[in-house]
């Protein structure tokens, strides 16, 4: 077996802008400018679609991983933290008019959708999809529009722990712990997912695959950045964190018959069996320690943290929606579809 | 963690914490899979092991680690 090049050696190049804004940013951090962009573009701008959610992404990677050839201290160029400003607003405006909150808005409404599963067949999930019917070619599309967020699994988390204490901050700790390996490299969760690349044939290099990406895809991973980057959005971060700790032991099971089913091979197969039993341990350190641990320390926040659940169901559903739409159709699900 | 399933087999994890499944239901028995949550349209299954009622917030318990784990 080949020595296992690390995945995030090097800083990706920049995207293909997909627009006004997104051309602005990238245009800006390439040459070494000024950003310039009016309120007025900002605000034409669709809230989900392809130029505000890369805009919003190259933003965020500055944080991460950064770009070559891009000055890392642009991270804190203040005219970018700005623009980012109000292209989350615009974003989170629009996700909270699409999921809205009821009366009473509480925790364990927002879970409790969740913590049921189907009987039988779900023609809405994705999950269910690929574990019936994908094929090799839809489980290789969907690892590379997820490889920008399994290549770094669980960093966007990572920032909310300084914002918490007390039993909030333990569990988060510990079920990060685990997703960075409990002490391995070579058992990190993100190092699993490149190793589940390789077995699909696919480049593992970091960002390689954003071009490529759609919105919808970007979104989920803008979503977790954005919660993950504000200290106010800490009780939302913890919801997102909830939602995905809560649905992924049931999902993984299925996409780990899927690559079973489809010969995809060790690796393929060890990611989603790893996630079916390390979720189901982390769905319950979450909610008991992590979720009632906040809402026991800081109450105020249960409408947060409620939002949270709610935004990430909503952007996870329009992704189901594309990604079904597509591979139904006999499309690609990509924007472009992968060299064979 | 150690945990003997029914077959006298003796079963290890190194997680932090474990979940062990206690509704039987489990295809990573005896580890926690969440087969154990509440089926759609709000049905309970009868759990045929204790005749109990399967439900969301009945389920089992994260178990802590004794503490024989890093
Ligand atoms: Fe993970
Ligand atoms: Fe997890």
């Amino acid at each position: 077996m080949a020595t296992y090049r690390e995945s995030r050696a090097l800083s990706p190049p920049l995207p293909e802008a997909r627009g006004v804004v997104s051309a602005s940013v990238c245009t800006a951090l390439g040459e070494g400018r000024a950003v310039a962009i009016t309120p007025e573009t900002v605000a034409a701008a669709d809230p989900f679609g392809d130029d505000l959610q890369l805009a919003l992404h190259v933003l965020y990677e500055l944080h991460y991983q950064g770009f070559d050839g891009v000055d890392d201290r642009r991270e804190w160029d203040p005219e970018l933290l700005r623009l980012r400003h109000h292209l989350e607003d615009r974003f989170l405006g629009a996700v909270r008019e699409a999921a809205p909150g009821g009366e009473g808005d509480t925790v364990d409404e927002a879970l409790a959708g969740l913590l049921v599963e189907p009987r039988g067949h779900d023609p809405t999930s994705m999950t269910h999809f690929l574990q019936r019917e994908g094929t090799r070619e839809q489980l290789r599309e969907y690892a590379a529009l997820r490889s920008p967020y399994h290549l770094k699994e669980a960093d966007p988390h990572a920032w909310v722990l300084p914002r918490l204490h007390g039993r909030a901050k333990a569990g988060m700790v510990a079920v990060e712990f685990d997703e960075f390996g409990a002490g391995h490299p070579e058992s990190i969760h993100a190092r699993l997912f490149a190793d589940l690349m390789a077995d699909l044939d696919l480049d593992i290099r970091y960002g390689h695959y954003v071009d490529a990406t759609p919105a919808e895809a970007l979104a989920s991973v803008n979503l977790m950045s954005t919660l993950g980057l504000h200290r106010a959005r800490r009780g939302a971060l913890v919801g997102h964190f909830a939602v995905v700790e809560v649905t992924s032991s049931p999902g993984s099971r299925r996409l780990a018959q899927a690559m079973r089913r489809t010969g995809a091979g060790p690796a393929a197969e060890h990611f989603y069996d790893e996630h079916v039993e390390a979720d189901a341990v982390h769905e319950q350190v979450v909610r008991r320690e992590v979720v009632a641990g906040l809402l026991a320390d800081e109450p105020h926040l249960e409408p947060d943290v409620a939002f949270g659940v709610r935004a990430t169901v909503l952007v996870e559903d329009r992704l189901a929606a594309r990604l079904l739409n597509a591979w139904r159709a006999g499309r690609s699900a990509l924007r472009r579809p992968l060299p064979p | 963690m150690e945990a003997v399933d029914r077959a006298g087999k003796t079963c290890v994890s190194n997680r932090f914490v474990v979940a062990l499944c206690v509704c039987r239901r489990s295809r990573s028995y005896p580890w926690c899979d969440t087969s154990h949550r509440r089926r759609a349209r709000g049905e309970e299954r009868l759990d045929p092991a204790d005749g109990r009622g399967a439900r969301s917030g009945a389920q089992e318990e994260g178990g802590r680690d004794g503490g024989d784990v890093p």
